[in-house]
């Protein structure tokens, strides 16, 4: 046979999401095998028993597991273990991450027997237009992805409370944000904040059924005269004594709508301003001169 | 049945690579199936490897290969076999003509098939008696410019066998070329059945998938989107694909959907593979292309439960999609038409469903073990014939092969003469397309 066999042998992960927010992974049964035979050969991954471990799919928040990075005070922190079943009929293993397995909010690599493993379908439409379960916990939101080098990861965020971003709408000078608030009240003295380093810029917030809305002025964000960039995070203060909460868009299956999210530039005297997401999902206002 | 596929670059990405490698794939199920790409300029195939198919290559481009053949001194001459007309001549040459002469003058299979004009010039000249000749197109014959046109013309009666992908292009090839005694026959391309359960119609969201590039017409849909969302603010739409290299078309879109005020509505996604997960997060999808050669889209999206509302363009879509029935057909070019269907659609729940599960039990139709048997009995109808049943006799072949020579030399004389014009004509200016007029 001259045949070319799959590349590199690297597991393909399928990802489920439903709409309570939890993530199903699937694994084909082979790999968990495979995997298990390679664990086996070293001591350190079997338990005290002596006998071999269950099968696990393991999370690993990005940033904390490189080799030789200083301990982090509670291992578990930055590893989850996620127990995988017996094959189903369909040759495929399973492992859930329901949202009672807390997760820190950043980027979570997907790990089996030591290696990352590669994206497969990620099934995610029950994340469209998601509304979040009201509860004491915050919002969790969990987004399978892609990594760069296409190993599936989980972008996690956590927020308690949480401003989710909705539809945009532009005057002629300026942008108003409307959104939904989860967590808390919208009180009085509730304000949206624009900061970029030491300026802050506020504005009146309003809202009620767990909805906000504020309009920002473009001619106040430029002023004084823009020289450099300014890149203006929104935040929502809920109320006058409240802490004030990141606005970011989190509630679907985009895990970076930097490339798709787009929206009208305004040019006023002295500068453009246009809003924004960063990498992160947050909203943000870009102003330069 | 020995089975041996040619194509130009199974390493690469693109439609005819995927869909050589499904049918191979499938075929390979019952037959001995082999796929012989003229380059290999990686050690995988980036879209992976068909199971069970063996995969052979004629010209290594890879610098880290001991059979690296970039250096090879005939790689730098031009191609005198593979026709000038078409669009990859520049990559072809002295070498891989060769190369591909010899291969198939030793070629240990029972049909060869080519899936490209140029490979199938290679196949017609070039392979030993023997194989039954087929030569796939994989887009139409009216995309060629006129000099491969002619070269097909000239060249295809000595093959058994041309498949186009739908009804429509099969009868250029009947009624404008003179191609008597050669079977032609229209098998459309296949689509596996995708790995996600199908959509449910609850979503409100309209999908479309392709690259950014004029053709599709993505500008009439935004328009069209624009009526949509006047009437139902609550629905939005995702079109996923890349750009092309200029980016100017992404950027033409970009400001439409900014000018028609959309930024919350209308979302260009970037690409996505597998589009599958991407086409179930919709309840519609949306083909306002002006010319589909097939609609490859349009069966992913109804194999996904989706109702396709599509243009009536030339050539796939009209035999893909039954108006009223598992989809739309609309006017090319008219935006309100694509608005309307749109919104007939969204605005009816049940109908929606109902009109995505016709297309869903309708686009089975297209399963790659369905459209590889039909492949499958074509070629074994013209073995079956034996050589001497197939309309090509020895005489036959003899008289075009002389005939054929006779033309290089005319031909030869007249590139000659029209290069030198084009040469002239385009001393100021860049010469635009690829070969479309000599």
């Amino acid at each position: 046979m001259s045949g070319i066999e799959p590349a590199g042998g690297t597991p393909r992960v399928d990802c489920l999401a439903d709409a309570a927010g939890a993530i199903v992974f699937t694994v084909p049964a082979t790999d968990v095998a495979a995997a298990d035979a390679a664990a086996g050969t070293d001591p350190a991954d079997t338990d005290r028993a002596g006998s071999a471990p269950a099968p696990v799919l393991e999370l690993r928040r990005r940033g904390r597991s490189a080799p030789g990075a200083p301990a982090d005070g509670d291992e578990r922190d930055g590893t989850v273990r996620l127990p995988l079943s017996a094959a189903g009929a369909d040759g495929r293993a399973r492992a859930e991450l329901p949202l009672s397995v807390p997760l820190a909010e950043g980027h979570w690599d997907v790990y089996l027997g030591g290696r990352g493993v590669a994206a497969g379908f990620r099934d995610l439409r029950a994340l469209l237009d998601r509304v979040p379960p009201a509860g004491a916990d915050g919002v969790a939101a969990r987004v399978p992805c892609p990594a760069a080098d296409g190993r599936l990861a989980v972008r996690v965020w956590h927020r308690f409370p949480h401003a989710e971003a909705g539809d945009l709408a532009f005057g002629p000078a300026g942008c108003t944000v409307e959104g939904a608030l989860y967590g808390a009240p919208l009180g009085p003295g509730a304000v949206a904040e624009a900061r970029a380093g030491d300026r802050v810029y506020r504005t009146a917030a309003e809202g009620r059924d767990g909805t906000f809305r504020f309009t920002l002025d473009y001619r106040e964000l430029a002023a004084p005269p823009v020289t450099e960039e300014r890149m203006y995070a929104l935040w929502l203060r809920p109320a006058a004594d409240a802490e004030p909460v990141r606005i970011s868009r989190v509630l679907d299956d985009v895990w970076d709508r930097r490339g798709s999210f787009a929206y009208p530039a305004r040019r006023g005297e002295g500068y453009r301003a246009v809003p924004c997401y960063t990498n992160g999902n947050d909203l943000c206002v870009r102003v330069t001169g | 049945m020995r089975i041996s596929f040619l194509l130009h670059n199974a390493y690469g990405i693109g439609g005819t690579i995927r869909t050589t490698f499904t049918l191979a794939r499938t075929l390979a199920e019952r037959h001995e199936v082999e796929i012989v790409s003229v380059f290999r300029h990686r050690d995988e195939p980036t879209l992976g490897a068909p199971p069970g198919v063996t995969m052979r290559h004629l010209v290594d481009l890879r610098k880290h290969s001991s059979g690296y053949d970039g250096d090879h001194p005939d790689y730098r001459r031009p191609a005198k076999v593979f026709p000038r007309g078409d669009g990859r001549w520049k990559q072809y040459s002295k070498l891989t003509d060769d190369r591909i002469a010899a291969h198939l003058r030793g070629l240990e299979a029972d049909v060869v098939v080519g899936t490209r004009p140029g490979l199938n010039v290679h196949i017609a000249r070039q392979t030993r008696r023997g194989p039954v000749r087929v030569a796939q197109e994989h887009l139409t014959l009216d995309s060629h410019g006129y000099r491969l046109r002619r070269e097909i013309g000239h060249r295809y009666p000595l093959l058994d066998a041309v498949t186009t992908v739908t009804e429509a292009d099969a009868r250029s090839y009947r009624t404008r070329l003179k191609l008597s005694g050669v079977t032609i026959a229209a098998v459309p391309n296949s689509v596996p059945a995708p790995s996600v359960p199908p959509a449910d119609a609850t979503a409100k969201w309209v999908v479309a998938a392709g690259r950014l590039t004029s053709v599709k017409r993505y500008d009439l849909l935004i328009e069209a989107f624009a009526k949509v969302v006047a009437a139902r603010p609550d629905w939005r739409l995702r079109v996923y694909g890349s750009g092309d290299a200029t980016g100017n078309e992404k950027s033409a879109l970009r400001a439409l959907i900014e000018e028609r005020g959309l930024h919350n509505h209308v979302f260009l996604m970037g690409p996505a593979n597998p589009l599958e997960p991407e086409w179930v997060k919709g309840s519609i999808a949306a083909v306002t292309s002006r010319l589909e050669s097939f609609g490859m889209t349009i069966v992913e999206a109804m194999r996904c439960g989706l109702p396709v509302v599509s243009t009536d363009c030339p050539h796939g879509p009209r035999e893909i999609i039954e108006d009223g029935v598992d989809g739309r057909l609309v006017p090319n070019g008219d935006a309100d038409a694509v608005a309307d269907a749109l919104l007939a659609l969204i605005q009816d729940d049940e109908l929606r469903r109902r009109t995505g599960q016709a297309a869903l039990a309708a686009a089975e139709r297209f399963d790659p073990a369905r459209i590889a048997e039909r492949h499958a009995a074509l070629f074994a109808e013209l073995l079956e014939r034996g050589e001497h049943g197939r309309s090509r006799s020895r005489a036959r072949d003899a008289l075009h092969r002389v005939r054929g020579s006779l033309l290089d030399g005319l031909y030869a004389l007249r590139y000659r003469a029209a290069d030198q014009l084009r040469k002239r004509k385009a001393a100021g200016k860049r010469a635009k397309g690829k070969g479309k007029r000599v």
